[in-house]
This record gives C-alpha cells, structure tokens and sequence, in this order.
C-alpha cells in the first residue's frame, strides 16, 4: 500500500480485538436474521414472494448495521489525530490533504467492505430461495455501498469540526438520524394530498422540495429495492426512482464532504490564536447591552457565573458547566426547538381529518420523543465516567471528599434534569390529544409512562456503559448500538409478519422494543393489534435495575483503593 | 555543584517579611534556602537539621550499604532510615514505615521508611517506574499498602481516608482538565467538592490565586491554558482546601526556564507558609534548589534519603576526577592505566564518544599528581585533568548505578 494512512488505518483497526468482536457480532446477527425468518416447511412460493420478504428483512438489516457500524470509526478518526497531536504531524509531512484524505476514507471503508463481504453468505441463502435476481442483489449492495461511503464521509467531515470524540460520534449519529429518518416526516406526513388543496403557495416547489428531502434517506431507495413500495403504507403515491434520487443526494453530500475535508486538512487550519476567555462584564457598554438582550442576559454563555451554592451538588453543576449542551444558552436553543416542533403537531393534530388523523399524529409525535430520548440520553450519560478517566478527572475527584454515592447522584441528576425538561418541552402536543378525544387520555399515560421508563433505562444504561469502557467514544458507540438496536433492530420481524413470522412471536420480540411499545400505548396504526405494555415496562424496569447493579458495581470498583 | 545567589533566592517581599533569618548553607554545599515560619515553635532550625542530618547518615550508613549492596550491587551512600531516624527531632508530618506494596508478583513498593515535618521540602526521585507514584498514592488514600503504615499528620492514610483528603492537597501529573470551564469555575467546583462554604469560597480562590499568580487567568478557559498556567492552576487547586502537605508529581514537567523559576518561586514561598511538600521531578537541578530532604527509589526500594548535605557527602567520599583527551584512541589506553593505579575501591569509566575517562577515587593531591605526571610520561594526550563538582544529578546516578548505563548506551550510540 503506498498510502501509509491506509495501511495505517486499516491495518491498525483490524488488528483490535473490537473489530473481529463487531465482525462476528455482525455475522451472528445477519445468521439469526436470516434462520429466524428462513421456512420451516420444505415448500417455498413459487411467486417469490417469501424470499422478497426474506431479502427485505435482510437488506433493512444491513441497513440498520451499516447506519450504525460505518460511522464509528471514522467518527472519532480525525479529532482523535488532533487530540493526540498526529494531526500536526500528518500535516507537516509531505502527505497532500487530499492523500490524507483517501487513507482515512479507504481505510474506513474498508472495514466496513469487510461486513459487506461477510453478510455475503446470508445474502446467497436468499438468493438460492429465488425470487430475486442476481442484479437486483448487486445493485442493494452497490445502494448500501454507497450508504456506507456517505455515512463514512459525513462522520469524517464532522471528526474534523469536533474538539471531542464523543461529541463527534454525538454530532454524526444525530446528522445519520436526521439524514435517514427525520427527513422522511414531511414526505410521509403530505405524501398523497393534493397541495393545492391545502392552500399551501408553490404546492408544486414544495412538493418537489419534500421529496428530494426525502431522497436524502436511503430508506426510500431500499425499500424500493426490497420491493416494499414507498414510505408509508397507505397506498401513497410515489413518483421517479428513489433509487436513482438517492444516489444523487448521496453523490451530492459526499462531493460536498470531500470539499469541505480538504479544506479543513489544510495545515492552516491550526492557525488559530488560543481563547482569549473574554466575558461579556468586560466588554464595552454597547457590546454588553447587544448580548444581554440577545441572550436575554440570563442566557448568556460567557456572563460571569456565580459560585456553586452550599445545597447545590457540585458534581451537577460541574457537569452542567462543562456540557456544551447543559450550558444555559444551549438548554434554552433545544426547549425552544422542542416546543416549536410540539406546537407544529399541535397545529396539525388540530387540522385533524384534513391532513392526518390524530392517531398518526400521536405516533409521530411518540416517535420524535423516542427519536430525542435515544439521540440525547447517550450522548449524555455515556461520557459520565469515561470522560472523567480519560481526562484524569476521575483521580481528582477520588482525592476529594466527595464520596461515590455524591459523585454519581450529581452525574446521574444532570443528566435526568436535562431529560425531564426536554421531555416536558414536547408535552404540550399530547395536551392537546387529550383535550381532543377524552377517551385517549389512558393511551395518552400509558404512552407516557412507555417514554418515562425509556429514557430513565437509556440514561441507566449509558452510564453503565460509561463506567466499563474507559474511553468516552466507546462508551458513546456502545450505548448507542444497544438502545438503537433494541429500538429498530427488534422491529425487523415487524416487517415480516404474516409471512415469516406470525403475529404471536413477533408480538413476543416487539415487547423488548419500547419504540414498538409507546405507539401501541397510543394506538398507532399498525402497532394497534399487539399488547405490548405492561410486559414492555416490566422488561425496562428489569432492564434499568440490571444496569443500576452494574453501574453500581464498576464505582465501587473505580473508587475503592486500590 | 554550582550555586548561585538567583537559585536561591525566594521573592524579596517574602524574605522581607519573614522575621526570622533564612536558613542558610554553605555555598559550596549548594543546598536550597528557605525561610522558615519563624513563629512556628516545631519549624526545624538550621543546626538543628545540619546536625540531625548527619545523625541520620551516621545511623543508615552501614545498614544501607548491607542492604543496598545486596539487592543490586549498587553502593549506595545513604540508605532510607527507619522514620525513628529521621531528619530531625521534631514532629513528624509525613510518616511512612516499612511501605509495601505488591500487584500479585509484582513488588511495586518494598518496606519503604521516610518521614517528614512542617514545612520540608522533600524531593522524591527516581526512574521511571521506580515506585513514586504508587507511594503517592498511599499517601493520598488512592491505594492500600499491602503492608506496613503511613501516615499524614497523624492520621492514618489507609483507615482515616476523610481526613487525609482534607489535609493533603495532590497534584496529579495530569491536569485534568474539563471542557468548556473557566478558571475561576474550575476552582469554584473544587472548592465546592471540598465543602467551602459559598460564602467564603470566592475570597479563598483569590487568595490562592493570588498565591499562584494565577488571578490574571480568572476568565480563561481551562483548556485553552498553556502548560505552565495549568501548572499553577493545578497548584492554586490543591492549595484551596488549605492542606497540611501538598503532593505535587511532576510540577515542573515541561515548562519553560522562566516558568520553571516561577515554579520553583511558588513551591518556596508555600513551604514558607509551613506547608509540608512532596515533589517529584526528573529535573533534578530544579529540586535540588528547593529541596531540603531527598529520597531516592529505585525497583520499588529506597536507595537514599536524608538532607541534600548528607547524600552529597556519601557521593564524596569518593572524589570525583574527568580526564579529557585530545585523542581518543587514547581512552582506552588511560582507562587500564588509571585501573592498574588505583585502589580497588575507585571506578573507571571510559567514554570514547566524549574523549573522556571519568574516575573516583579516594586518592589526595598528591597521589593525583603522581597519577597526571604518569599519565603525560606514558604520551597519553591530556587535554584537561580536573575535579568534578558533585550535584543531585551525580548524586541520583551513583546511587541508583545508571551512570554505567548511561555512559554504555553512549558508547553503544556512538558505536553504531
């Protein structure tokens, strides 16, 4: 290899011992995936039909690993470089930013090149089902190679922007959620209505501009490929090959991350002086009075802050001061954001029959908190300790007198305030819901006590995950594997009920899933026919005191002498 | 070892203030000054150390050379004495007996002796690896001993953790730094986890960052200080709660000359105020300008410990000679002359890369002269025969025998 990056990168990941514990988690899973689905008789339809299905539930499979494996690495590669300080080394080398560049990407690639090869022999039993075509299975593959190159690219471009790993594999996973599923809401909220109708101006720009957005998700183009139709199952139209626009949104994103990269590889990029640290009680009047009533004072992130009160958990306030998002000013941005989307679904829940029912409209808002639980709550909680340790933090706060049981509450409390008042943010649109049809008002606290449990066992859990691996980006990939997995990968056999499964065992896989279980609290269509709860809180109730042991456990363990 | 008046010098205004004389030793001693807490009846006094000191060497001398000599052939000239020996008479501030600490087979720390009162310096060396740390830690409360004791101003360091964290302040050789934090909210959380009332918290962080000269950093972002500013942030940190002792790993670890003046200026003037300290540096020439007790470990054992003066007298009971050549192929040469002429207790090291033998000897002038005139007679190329003066760097590598190592692995460079 004559690019040193690439060996250096490719060779350097394979030999972890994590990488062949991913591939072989990676093989196992695509394995069950596809003997949990594989017919019990020796008849198979001659239509094809099961083994279309087969290969959908495996395709969405390969999907979901891929949007969850591909950006790990390449997520914490660059800021990793210049958090050890061989970023200033690579960049004074005779190395072009563009060589760099390719090593990293093909480095990153080729791992996930190596799952792809190694779900291989999963794909060749659906293909010996029959039903599917040999260029139908190489172009998934080309599809999902190109995902994984998209998603590789992005989670680069974000590594070069962060200070922090776990904030890079924060910001990546959070841009992947986005790019892959949020972006499908307008498309899936207006698809099949006629604009004009609605009295929306430019209905034929906002038509088009919904669906390149949509375009933007692989899920689209899968689907099409599985022969699942288009998002939404109502029979809604679908217009062009997802495909084909997909492929062009993803050529689009990863030219525009190349772009960016070698912008940001350049070696002027650490020309920077330090932070001068200015607070605004030290700015002129009229510097004063323009942030003040910018951040209406009170949220202004470099007013000088008062001492810690006697009452106040040092611990919590600590962890509030140094999280970029526990910072007052970032709190006020998201409870913003949180309540201008729940009042958005208030306002459409309100329109009820003429754009969707109120039953979709509690599914959505259901998944948008779920969305923000799983995609907060990590982010969280599983830089606890680990960052702590990492930083040298941790020896600080053994020599003082702080003891482990305050160290924790105070961890644990900063985390649980932040959720409850996002949570509380998005409230207002099930207020509604309620006011609309009284009779819902049991779903409406069934689907709340679904989300309560959620995001107490995802907190629980990252910092489980916190105090077992010692680095943060770890820590971060591992709660996030665990809690999206839980969430999207048990919702596969969903996908194949009737056909490959019947209602019973998927019912049983669906009552782990508390995604599964807040919509059938709130009767979503689709969801509505299972009994999901109580068994799915008993499960994270169980689920949340296993981790608290664990969690327990690996303190004591951390703060004892040694 | 040189002394100069600049690296002894502590700021005027606190010489000024300090009512009682500075302690002060002869020049050619080269051993730091200090001021002592004059008002402080337990502060040690001068002759008081001078004369303890050499008790403590007199009593370790033949029990270290045994024990020393056995384990690896190193002669070492003071030996850790059992804290009943101590420096001086007083009250014991630090005390550790019989120190040990095993990781399975793995001897990290052997019946290690030391003690220390108000207000000393003690400089603690050693490699890499040596067992610094994991006494450290003992002595902080983040490891248990698997046997023997220590104790900090009386209470011990396994059983009463609470008050050991309230009266040690330590300074890891890792910042620890956190994102996005201000100085005065980085201390703020320190003084808040060491429970300083709110309404005192802000007068007391002035005060130490006063005592640090860290003020003018007040707004500053943690993580954008350079290394010399955490330093002394690091030290304001461990200074807030008011401790007894303050343990500091690597304080002066890559900072700047200018820095490291500071630095040494910082950890005087806190000795000052009758802190105890624990210093540890591989910049000898630095603790040896502040330090009034040195301990030096190796493999885990105590190979010295005692006054700057008491070591410094047992590495000189051999002088010290360099012969330079202008030739050398001569070296060799001048290396078998000088072993065929000298008594079995000198050792000769032949450096080819430098053109140099080093040798100690225990010979007067007169048998130096015979030694130079025999030498020159032979047509060997003298370029310089002189004395070399002894400082805590000659000091570290005869006790803990790397001055062959590093001399062979010279060599060894040269010779590739």
């Amino acid at each position: 290899m004559k690019n040193p990056i690439i060996q250096r990168e490719l060779i350097g990941t394979l030999r972890q011992p994590r990488a062949l514990a991913i591939q072989v988690v990676f093989v196992l899973a695509m394995v069950v995936l596809v003997m949990l689905v594989w017919p019990d008789s020796a008849t198979v339809n001659l239509g094809g039909r099961q083994a279309r299905q087969l290969f959908g539930v495996f395709a969405y499979g390969l999907l979901v690993g891929l949007m969850l494996l591909a950006p790990a690495l390449p997520a914490t590669s660059i800021v990793n470089e210049r958090r050890r300080g061989t970023l200033i080394l690579l960049l004074t080398s005779p190395l072009t930013p563009a060589s760099i560049l390719f090593g990293k990407v093909a480095g990153a690639i080729g791992f996930v090149l190596t799952l792809m090869v190694l779900s291989l022999p999963a794909a060749a039993a659906c293909f010996v089902m029959g039903g599917i075509g040999l260029s139908q299975l190489a172009i998934t593959y080309g599809v999902l190679g190109v995902v994984a190159l998209q998603y590789v690219m992005i989670a680069l471009y974000i590594s070069s922007m962060t200070k922090s790993t776990d904030g890079a594999l924060r910001m990546t996973y959070g841009v992947i959620l986005l790019l892959s599923i949020l972006v499908l809401v307008p498309y899936y909220m207006l698809q099949g209505k006629d604009l004009s109708q609605l009295g929306l101006p430019m209905p034929e720009a906002i038509e088009a501009a919904v669906r390149w957005l949509a375009s933007l998700s692989p899920l689209p183009a899968v689907m099409q490929l599985a022969d699942h139709g288009s998002v939404g199952t109502r029979g809604l139209e679908s217009t062009g090959d997802p495909v084909t626009r997909y492929l062009i949104t993803a050529a689009i994103t990863i030219v525009a991350c190349t772009f960016g990269l070698i912008k940001r590889l350049q070696p002027t990029v650490t020309d920077r002086p330090r932070d001068k640290g200015v607070v605004t009680d030290e700015r002129s009047a009229g510097q004063r009075a323009a942030r003040r009533f910018m951040y209406v004072w009170f949220f202004d992130p470099n007013k000088r802050t008062g001492t810690i009160a006697n009452y106040e958990n040092p611990v919590m306030m600590k962890e509030f001061r140094t999280r970029t998002f526990g910072r007052a000013h970032w709190m006020a941005r998201l409870i913003a954001g949180c309540l201008v989307v729940s009042l958005g679904l208030m306002f459409v829940a309100l329109q009820g029959t003429m754009w969707i029912s109120t039953d979709y409209m509690a599914g959505i808002l259901v998944v948008f908190q779920m969305g923000l639980i799983i995609l907060v709550t990590p982010a969280l909680s599983a830089a606890l300790i680990s960052s702590e340790l990492e930083s040298g933090g941790w020896t600080l706060l053994q020599a003082t007198p702080l003891s482990a049981g305050v160290i924790m509450r105070g961890k644990l409390l900063s985390v649980a305030w932040t959720l409850t008042i996002l949570l509380l943010a998005t409230l207002p649109g099930y207020a509604i819901l309620w006011m609309i049809d009284e009779g819902r008002s049991q779903r409406v606290v069934n689907g709340l006590i679904t989300l309560a449990l959620t995001a107490l066992f995802s907190m629980i859990v990252g910092a489980m995950c916190s105090s077992i691996f010692r680095k943060t980006a770890v820590a971060t990939t591992a709660a996030y594997l665990l809690l999206v997995g839980l969430c999207v990968v048990t919702l596969l056999p969903w996908m194949g009920e009737g056909s490959l499964f019947d209602q019973q065992v998927v019912e049983r896989i669906l009552m782990v899933n508390p995604l599964a279980a807040a919509l059938n609290a709130v009767r979503m269509p689709g969801m509505e026919s299972y009994q999901l709860t109580p068994a799915n809180w008993w499960f994270l109730g169980g689920g949340t005191i296993v981790a608290s042991a664990v969690l327990w456990f690996r303190t004591w363990q951390l703060t004892k002498p040694q | 070892m040189t002394d100069t008046p600049e690296n002894k010098e502590i700021d005027d205004e606190t010489t000024d203030d300090a009512e009682e004389s500075a302690v002060t030793t002869d020049a050619d001693e080269a051993t730091a000054t200090k001021t002592d807490e004059s008002d402080e009846s337990d502060a040690p006094d001068a002759d008081d150390d001078a004369s303890t000191a050499a008790a403590t060497v007199d009593d370790a001398d033949t029990e270290a050379s045994d024990d020393v000599g056995d384990e690896d052939d190193i002669e070492t000239p003071a030996a850790a004495p059992a804290p009943a020996a101590s420096t001086s008479s007083g009250e014991h501030v630090v005390y550790a007996e019989n120190l040990t600490k095993q990781y399975g087979d793995f001897t990290a720390l052997d019946s290690l002796n030391l003690s220390l009162e108000k207000g000393q310096i003690l400089g603690f060396i050693g490699p890499n690896g040596a067992g610094k740390t994991t006494t450290i830690k003992i002595l902080v409360g983040l490891a248990r001993p698997t046997s023997g004791k220590a104790s900090i101003a009386g209470h011990d360091c396994t059983r009463d953790v609470k008050q050991i964290k309230r009266l040690v302040g330590y300074m890891p050789d890792v910042f620890g730094a956190y994102d996005n934090m201000r100085v005065h909210e980085y201390l703020d959380f320190f003084g808040a986890a060491f429970k300083i009332p709110q309404r005192d918290r802000a007068k007391r962080i002035g005060e130490v960052m006063d005592i640090t000269g860290t003020a003018y950093m007040h707004d500053l972002y943690v993580e954008a200080l350079s290394h010399g500013m955490k330093q002394r942030v690091g030290i304001a940190r461990t200074l807030l709660h008011d401790p007894t002792v303050l343990i500091l790993d690597e304080p002066a670890n890559g900072l700047d000359p200018a820095a490291r003046i500071d630095m040494r200026q910082i950890l005087l003037r806190l000795a000052e105020m009758g802190k105890t300290l624990i210093v540890t540096s591989h910049i000898l020439p630095e603790l040896s300008r502040i330090c009034d007790v040195v301990a030096i470990i190796t493999n885990g054992k105590l190979r010295a410990f005692g006054t700057l003066d008491q070591i410094m007298q047992q590495v000189r009971r051999l002088r010290m000679m360099q012969v330079t050549l202008s030739d050398r192929e001569h070296v060799l040469q001048l290396s078998n002359y000088l072993k065929a002429n000298l008594s079995a207790d000198s050792e000769v090291t032949p450096s080819e890369t430098e053109a140099e033998v080093r040798f100690s000897t225990v010979a007067d002038d007169k048998r130096l002269t015979e030694l130079l005139t025999g030498a020159i007679r032979d047509g060997l190329s003298i370029a310089q025969f002189r004395e070399v003066e002894t400082d805590l760097e000659d000091a570290f590598l005869e006790v803990t025998g790397l001055r062959e190592k590093v001399t062979e692995r010279a060599d060894g460079r040269a010779v590739n």
